[in-house]
């Protein structure tokens, strides 16, 4: 039932990738996202296309998942395409209705979804190989500097990572709850539409207290064992920057180089 | 004639998915109209999956689930299942949601498409039932302790009337007094209405106090099953799967271990004691 949405799914293993310092990897998605978008043209989505390829030959086939999980995402990927198929006005190939669909639109509607694809894929790579913890950890690394202009980057770090540690549990409560109300009869399938609303109220309410109920529990088990916030806090796990991550990090820049001067060479 | 009868009943949780877990593989159960019993197992056995076939939450993937003669195949008959079968979940306090312990208790019943009367009427008797008192009705039950919560929240499924109450693990968290008042509250429900009730428990204490059949579950599979004194006599199976004996029936097996030849079935303190004084007094006799 609501069991089966991969969020953000994580598949551990031991690829190059999944050793990759969380902060070099998200670095490298950035870079490699801002090198997307900037290349231009049919062979910009080549380069772009190899480059990809070639990051998921370091994941140990992890990549596969990354594939399966753009299933969802097809309307959204085929209503970019026919939105600017459409949106784009120029050489009329054939007409549809009342619009023309352009060779212009056609090439600017491949070029888009081409990009949509490969960053969601890139997202995707980021997100299998990275455990959620790892995943707050290196953000909170690389916002680190913001301390300085009062930002709380530790606790929102924290807030993160709670969060999406709490996911799964809140889930299966959800599960709990439905099972035990409909026990008692509550249907959400009949009546009107004010009828409906209001049979989410026996949902609502025991999920509502029982997140209540949880985060006090956590504060005090937190508080238990003397955390309190990032000052001075170390960590059990150091993050170290190896020769794996100065090689990974070259690469993209040197992705993001070529994309720049492919942008202003004007491909 | 029978409450439920189950046969070759298999279960996957996560069905096609890399999560694919088997709960239940082969299970095949029948308990009687009237009956107590206990289905005991430990932890991630395929209790809870199995209790939740018989009103319909889940739906039989392979082999069959009657309910009091009707196939719970058919998807019209699950869904008016819960009319019948009464199902207490695993920590019920986490159900409650309205402003007054009267309404939360009167939700069921209000489903049922009752009278104002006939709601008022079961919502005192299951009031009763669960020896709540009076005054606790205009209270709100998110303000009360865990102990009244849990009677609360079990009250309400009384409320339904059914015909089968199965409650998951009704007296889990419980402390030892709470969980003697309860269990007594129980055997008064057992005796009073034509009721069959199913308890799911890893506690064969309890087993041994209320019920008169045991399904004894480990890993998804059925490995005992049968009168609760039949099954006592094998308790070195429940042992071996992780579940903890009663501590007179530990005693027995102690004794016997030491060539005493003490019978191992007993329930309850009274009997266990009447068994050894039965046993020290025919060694006495020829010459012993």
């Amino acid at each position: 039932m609501l069991g089966h949405i991969p969020l953000g799914q994580f598949i551990p293993g031991h690829s190059p990738a999944h050793r990759l310092s969380p902060v070099s990897k998200i670095v490298i998605v950035i870079v490699s996202a801002v090198g997307i978008m900037l290349l231009p043209g049919f062979y910009g989505l080549l380069i772009a296309g190899g480059y990809l390829l070639l990051m998921m030959l370091f994941t140990g086939g992890t990549a596969v998942y990354a594939f399966k999980g753009l299933k969802p995402l097809w309307i959204l990927i085929a209503f970019t395409f026919i939105f600017q198929a459409l949106a784009v006005p120029g050489e009329p190939v054939f007409t549809l209705g009342a619009f023309d669909v352009t060779r212009q639109g056609l090439e600017k509607a491949g070029l888009m979804t081409g990009r949509l694809l490969f960053l969601v894929l890139l997202a995707s790579l980021l997100t299998l190989t990275t455990s959620p913890i790892g995943l707050t950890r290196g953000l909170e690394k690389l916002l680190s500097p913001l301390k300085k202009f009062g930002l709380p980057v530790h606790e929102l770090a924290m807030m993160m990572t709670i969060a999406l540690r709490f996911i799964p549990t809140l889930i299966n409560e959800a599960e709990v709850i439905i099972k035990a109300q409909r026990s008692r009869g509550s249907d959400l399938t009949r009546g009107n539409p004010v009828d409906r609303i209001k049979a989410l109220i026996p949902f609502i309410v025991p999920l509502l207290a029982g997140s209540l109920r949880r985060a006090e529990e956590l504060a005090v088990a937190m508080e238990a064992r003397c955390y309190r916030g990032g000052n001075n806090r170390t960590a059990m796990k150091q993050m170290k920057m190896g020769r794996i991550d100065f090689a990974a990090l070259t690469l993209a820049l040197l992705f993001l180089l070529i994309s720049i001067s492919a942008r202003l060479a004007g491909w | 004639m029978w409450a439920i009868e189950v046969e070759n009943l298999c279960y996957t949780h996560s069905r096609g998915t890399p999560f694919e877990k088997a709960a239940l593989q082969n299970v095949s159960v029948k308990i009687a109209r009237g009956q107590t019993a206990a289905i005991i197992g430990p932890t991630g056995s395929g209790k809870s999956t199995l209790v939740q076939h018989f009103n319909g939450i889940l739906a039989p993937q392979k082999g069959t689930v009657k309910i009091l003669g009707r196939n719970a195949a058919d998807k019209a008959v699950r869904t008016g299942l819960w009319r019948q079968v009464g199902l207490v979940f695993q920590y019920p306090e986490q159900q409650l949601f309205e402003e007054t312990v009267y309404d939360d208790i009167a939700f069921a019943p209000k489903n049922l498409g009752l009278s104002k009367e006939e709601i008022k009427n079961r919502v005192y008797r299951a009031l009763n039932d669960t020896g709540l008192p009076e005054n606790i009705l205009t209270r709100s039950p998110l303000s009360l302790s865990g102990g009244l919560k849990r009677r609360v929240a079990i009250a309400g499924v009384l409320a339904l009337q059914p015909e089968i109450l199965v409650l998951d693990e009704p007296t889990a968290g419980m402390d030892p007094v709470s969980k003697k008042q309860f269990l007594n509250t129980l055997k008064k429900l057992q005796q009073r209405n034509d009721i069959t009730i199913i308890m799911v428990t890893h506690s064969m204490e309890d087993a041994a106090r209320l019920a008169d059949w045991v399904l004894v579950l480990d890993d998804g599979r059925a490995v005992l099953e049968g009168t609760t004194r039949e099954v006592f006599k094998q308790a070195h199976k429940i042992i071996s799967i992780g579940l903890d004996v009663p501590v007179e029936v530990k005693t027995m097996l102690k004794l016997r271990q030491r060539g005493i030849p003490v019978r191992s079935d007993v329930l309850g303190l009274d009997e266990a004691v009447k068994e050894i004084v039965k046993v020290k007094e025919q060694l006495k006799k020829p010459g012993g």
